[in-house]
């Protein structure tokens, strides 16, 4: 898990980044803090045609029936840059309202994909749902999948891969998760927060061990 | 004489089938054409004969022995296909067009007979030529030696009426053109014979598609009447057809049911309580970002993980 501002590895359940104190309320203070309308495909750059946003229209849909707690959305804009793309997913998952998605869905089942035209980039960001089933190697393995056909300015078909590609890993950790659920627990287990000789905190996370912070420091390091 | 050995000839024989199928213009080409080359039939004399044929006795020696008997000549129907009862041929090159022969009877299914006279046979009304050869798919030739203008042809009665007499004609023709082309003796035997088994094998692709009985050394031999033969063979689909039906079922309905059903499939995750952070009601699940400016630089080394800003370092 990395902040979306310095991308450094946070814990689990940080409130607020121990790197750079980023929180929802930055994101805020830069994308708005009201709440967006949208729809799980939301073209605000225009990339698609008709037939384009059928296509993808129809692989949003498959998702959803495959996949009946979860949502996969598309948004095409502009995130702010690369720099910022991550921030944004990230802020707009947290603050977008889909209204073709049933009410009783929450955001925290969706995953959204931003693409940005203007500084041709995109990025992936997933609710918590999904928090213990995908990580961001996985989610590079989805974009990758569209690199070719966004640098050829075919983004529908780009799109439709990262979806289908979604769609495969996902059914993968569906299966893993049936058979050996302990696994994907593990990653989101509570803390272990004991403090150890010198009264700092030493977290024990999937093998990982880290000190995050000491008696009135903010030393962190891996 | 240019010697080419067997292996050889086999080569210049692929070679010399691709030259024909390009030059070859068909039944036209040899339109104009009337050599003394004769093609026999069913035993009977077809197309031009020789000089004076026309009451004479083919094969059959006349009284004073100018005219041969190819059939008795070796005292019996020879198995070999060169025949050289004269000994007009080296021991040599006799030894190699056998080889020749014997080698286009194992790659053809015509096979090609051939008897060498000297230059004086003259072709004769034939009556006993028939016996030996009407039952196999076979060619004759007779070859007077130094004189191929005068070489006959002879098909048994099963396939001259199944190849076009233009065809036979323009096998022996072509055959005699090429000897004809070359100036020594042994030379032109050796072009006719390499043109007669091109000729020929083009008559057995002909063949192929209007005679099945020529095809019958590549289909199963005639099962024999044996009446438990006939058991064992007639009740093995009844026996097995129910097998059958199920291992086609097997093979075909389950794999589509398979399919369809992951198809419709729907997948479920067991949902793991995850505590919020960085204030995120709903999500804080951050993935790649991915940069497509480049098409020179792969997407792994576009994968941005730059911060926003630095300073925070």
């Amino acid at each position: 898990m990395r902040c979306p501002r310095c991308v450094q590895q946070i814990h689990r359940a940080a409130a607020a980044c121990p790197h750079c104190g980023f929180t929802l309320a930055d994101a805020e203070k830069r994308f708005g803090d009201g709440e967006l309308t949208l729809r799980r495909l939301t073209d605000g750059t225009g990339l698609f045609r008709g037939s384009e946003r059928k296509r993808v229209m129809a692989r949003l849909d498959r998702f959803g029936r495959r996949f009946p707690q979860l949502f996969a959305a598309v948004y095409t804009g502009s995130g702010g840059g690369s720099a910022h793309l991550r921030q944004f997913g990230f802020w707009l998952l947290n603050h977008a309202a889909f209204e073709d998605v049933a009410e009783e869905q929450s955001n925290a089942a969706g995953i959204l994909l931003v693409l940005d035209p203007a500084a041709k980039a995109a990025s992936i960001s997933f609710g918590y749902m999904l928090d213990p089933y995908l990580s961001q190697r996985d989610t590079f393995d989805c974009l990758a999948r569209a690199h070719a056909w966004w640098l050829e300015g075919r983004y529908c078909e780009g799109v439709v891969r990262v979806i289908d590609q979604l769609d495969a890993l996902l059914r993968r950790r569906s299966g893993q998760a049936r058979r050996n659920l302990g696994r994907f627990m593990r990653k989101v287990r509570p803390l272990a927060k004991t403090p150890d000789a010198a009264g700092r905190i030493r977290i024990d996370s999937c093998g990982e061990s880290a000190v995050i912070a000491g008696k009135g420091g903010t030393e962190a390091k891996r | 004489m240019m010697t080419i050995k067997p292996g050889k000839r086999a080569l210049w024989v692929a070679l010399l089938l691709g030259a024909t199928m390009i030059a070859d213009a068909g039944a036209g080409r040899w339109a104009g054409w009337s050599p003394d080359a004769a093609v026999v039939q069913d035993g009977a004399v077809g197309g031009k004969t020789g000089p004076d044929d026309e009451s004479s006795d083919l094969f059959r020696a006349d009284e004073d022995g100018a005219a041969i008997d190819v059939v008795t000549v070796s005292g019996r129907p020879s198995e070999d296909y060169l025949v050289d009862a004269g000994e007009l041929l080296s021991p040599t090159a006799a030894g190699e067009w056998l080889e020749f022969l014997r080698y286009h009877a194992d790659d053809s299914m015509i096979d090609l007979y051939v008897y060498v006279v000297d230059a004086e046979w003259q072709m004769q009304e034939q009556d006993e030529f028939g016996g030996f050869f009407e039952k196999k798919d076979a060619a004759v030739v007779v070859y007077p030696l130094a004189d191929p203008q005068r070489a006959a042809m002879y098909l048994p009665a099963h396939l001259a009426g199944r190849v076009a007499e233009a065809e036979q004609r323009r096998a022996l023709q072509s055959s005699v053109t090429q000897a004809s082309a070359r100036a020594d003796v042994e030379d032109q035997l050796d072009a006719f014979l390499v043109q007669m088994s091109i000729r020929l094998y083009w008559m057995e692709r002909m063949l192929a598609e209007t005679l099945p009985a020529v095809e019958k050394r590549v289909s199963p031999p005639p099962v024999a009447e044996d009446p438990i033969a006939q058991d064992v063979r007639m009740p093995v689909p009844d026996k097995w057809l129910p097998w059958m039906a199920v291992g086609g079922f097997a093979t075909v309905v389950l794999p589509t049911a398979w399919w369809w059903r992951r198809r419709n499939a729907s997948y479920h995750f067991p949902e793991i309580v995850v505590e919020p952070r960085l204030g995120g009601r709903h999500a804080a699940g951050v993935g790649a970002v991915i940069s497509y400016l480049s098409a020179k630089v792969p997407p792994a080394r576009q994968r941005a993980q730059a911060p926003e800003n630095p300073r925070f370092f």
